[in-house]
């Protein structure tokens, strides 16, 4: 039918441009006989002899090629010539044999007809955004893929890949967790409003107004992947904190729970992102790692920490100064030490009875001996058991000079440990105490002392007592908080904030 | 017990016939479960007669795979999540593969060794069949996994406007 309708398109045309000449007659025909004076039944055009011509040679080149003898696989093939206009036409003709009803044979290779199981098996190769595109091929892989054990997926990123685009990085296998395979860059395809460039030069506009959408895709990737597979953690890397980025975050992960979320973020002062509002994550365990904007948000963070301390089991925070604005290791130091928390602070976190681990990756200047000696004093009284408990600090050094010391004067809280080969010969050959009940290690900062004004020389004390739960792995892990951490080293991020 | 002298005849769906050694047919859960439960005669199992739908071409190429794996251990290892990965297939399994044919017809056959190694209950073959066609299908779009699965949409304009819209995301 193709010259036929290529014909009756091209008169169509002429009609449009010469009405007058080609007048529609439609009207005065008989339905019945348009075959027969060469009327088109569909469009009531003319049809031009030549395309009757083609269709008929077609027809009865058709039925040549067909009566010929065909390959084994049924397949008959001809050319033809075709005498159109000032040049021959050669017109190839294929016509194979197809047969109406699905044989066995291809029933079994079609994989939507093969068993659940057979389906299982192959989709348990798949990685979660390939399983989420084979649900979106038909119904039977969609049943499939959403009636199937719910796979795990280690951990996800959301990263800032530059100033104005967010991504969403999946795992590409379970061996190599943190490698990225996909780079799902959300295209911006909205120009800002022009009176918002002025906002977004100064950093005003961070997050609310432009990233919406493409977090309303991200969003979206995620919500597919939770309805097939649980989530274990959710990084969430070089964006700017806003309330509006926290609320989306939250509406991510609603009712579905993670284990722990990984924030590492910017914060500005004119944002003022209510940090309280994250105690509304379900997740187990939080990392904050800010890098403030401003002098001003400590105390904000102090407060967040006051009130999570309820909601997650372990909490670990990082804050650094953005040194480059301020060019001065002076205010960058100093943010720390006026807001750090103090002995009764600390105190008041490790009574708590939901937080069992809390990490501060920041100079707790105010933290004493006797605050240090109070806590562990209080976490071997307490009378729960279940779930190992502990701290980790950042402290001047002279609140661990003879820490060690001190605390085996005290009663000892189980049988001594020995301490092993490789505690020995470990990073910068740090002290630690380690019984059966209990765990305490004294890590010293490496520091740059060749400066005119040295540091105050720093030291990292890690404690807990060992609970019965076996989670003793999260204490000792150094995954996520890694033994080189250093607090004066350069912040991570690629990118000179906007 | 196995006697590794001791040899099988097996009866295709078109019926040919091919006998092979018992030590080629232990890795093979339902001819063992066949010739132990139906306690046939002369050790020859009719594999169309217990519904097997195995062909002559099928059949050889998982006797192929077979004897070249006869000496692997048994019973085969179940794997966990963490430990399935579709990148480790052996270099002959995938020299084995990809010496099929055409392309349309390495696909065909794929299926049809798929589908045979299921039935036989072959769990090697039946992995390394499945993450090669995982491989296939690995980072591809919707379209081009029904083009490669040779699969039709059924869903209505309802459901496809839905799942357009839902997984806009890993379609670009």
């Amino acid at each position: 039918s193709f010259p036929h309708v290529r014909c009756a398109s091209i008169a169509c045309l002429i009609s449009r441009i010469t009405p007058n000449r080609m007048p529609r007659c439609h009207n005065v025909l008989d339905s019945d006989s348009d075959s027969e004076i060469g009327w088109s039944r569909t469009l009531d055009l003319p049809r031009s002899r030549q395309s009757r011509k083609i269709e008929e040679l077609v027809r009865t080149a058709a039925q040549a090629t067909a009566n010929e003898p065909g390959t084994s696989k049924g397949l008959r093939t001809s050319t033809s010539r075709l005498f159109l206009g000032p040049a021959a036409k050669r017109i190839k003709l294929e016509v194979r044999e197809v047969e109406d009803t699905e044989t066995e044979d291809d029933k079994r290779r079609n994989i939507a007809n093969w068993p659940g199981d057979l389906l299982n098996h192959l989709i348990d190769y798949l990685p979660i955004d390939d399983r989420i595109k084979m649900r979106c091929t038909c119904r039977r892989l969609r049943d499939i893929v959403d009636n199937q054990e719910m796979m795990h997926t280690y951990e996800i990123y959301i990263k800032r890949l530059d100033e104005a685009e967010i991504g969403l990085f999946l795992p590409v296998s379970r061996k190599e967790g943190r490698f990225v395979i996909h780079n799902k860059k959300f295209t911006w395809k909205e120009r800002p409003l022009l009176r918002t460039i002025p906002e977004m030069r100064r950093g005003m506009v961070n997050w609310t107004r432009h990233h919406r959408t493409r977090m309303g895709r991200i969003r979206t990737a995620i919500k597919a992947m939770f309805r097939i597979s649980m989530i274990y953690r959710i990084n969430v890397e070089q964006v700017n904190l806003s309330n509006s980025f926290i609320r989306d975050l939250i509406r991510v992960m609603n009712g579905n729970e993670i284990h722990s979320l990984d924030l590492s973020v910017q914060m500005f002062e004119q944002e003022r992102p209510d940090l309280t509002l994250l105690n509304n994550v379900p997740a187990k365990s939080i990392a904050l790692s800010v890098r403030l904007k401003d002098r001003e948000p400590l105390p904000h963070i102090e407060r967040f920490l006051n009130i999570s301390i309820h909601t997650f089991k372990q909490i670990i925070i990082d804050v650094r100064q953005d040194s480059w604005k301020f060019k001065s290791s002076l205010h960058y130091r100093k943010s720390y030490e006026e807001y750090g928390i103090n002995d009764a602070a600390l105190m008041h976190y490790m009574s708590g009875d939901v937080c069992n681990f809390l990490r501060l990756k920041v100079i707790c200047r105010y933290i004493t001996k006797e605050g240090v000696l109070s806590a562990i004093l209080h976490l071997r009284t307490r009378e729960d058991t279940e779930a190992s408990r502990g701290f980790c600090v950042l402290v001047h050094r002279q609140v661990t000079d003879n820490l060690i010391a001190n605390v085996k004067s005290l009663s000892q809280f189980g049988d001594e440990l020995p301490t092993t080969d490789a505690a020995k010969t470990n990073y910068d050959g740090h002290r630690s105490y380690h019984t059966v009940g209990e765990y305490l290690e004294i890590r010293n900062i490496k520091q740059d002392m060749t400066k005119d004004k040295p540091p105050p020389p720093l030291s990292e004390v890690r404690y807990f007592r060992k609970g019965s739960d076996e989670k003793e792995k999260y204490m000792t892990c150094r995954v996520d908080d890694d033994i080189r951490w250093d607090p004066f080293e350069q912040p991570k991020f690629q990118h000179r904030p906007v | 017990r196995i006697y590794p002298l001791m040899r099988v005849t097996l009866t295709t769906s078109d019926g040919a016939s091919v006998t092979v050694s018992r030590q080629l047919t232990k890795h093979s859960g339902f001819i063992e479960k066949a010739i132990t439960d139906m306690a046939v005669d002369d050790n020859a199992v009719p594999l169309s007669a217990v519904a097997v739908d195995v062909d002559d071409a099928t059949l050889k190429l998982v006797i192929e795979w077979l004897t070249e794996h006869r000496d692997d251990a048994l019973p085969y290892p179940e794997k966990t999540d963490e430990e399935r990965r579709a990148d480790d297939i052996p270099a002959w399994d995938q020299a084995f593969v990809q010496k099929w044919d055409t392309k349309e017809d390495q696909q065909q056959t794929l299926y049809a060794v798929i589908t045979a190694a299921d039935k036989l209950d072959i769990k090697g073959l039946l992995d390394m069949t499945c993450k090669t066609l995982a491989n296939k299908i690995n980072g591809k779009t919707v379209e081009e996994m029904r083009e490669i699965l040779q699969l039709e949409c059924d869903f209505t304009e309802e459901e496809l406007a839905e799942i357009r819209k839902e997984n806009a995301w890993c379609e670009n």
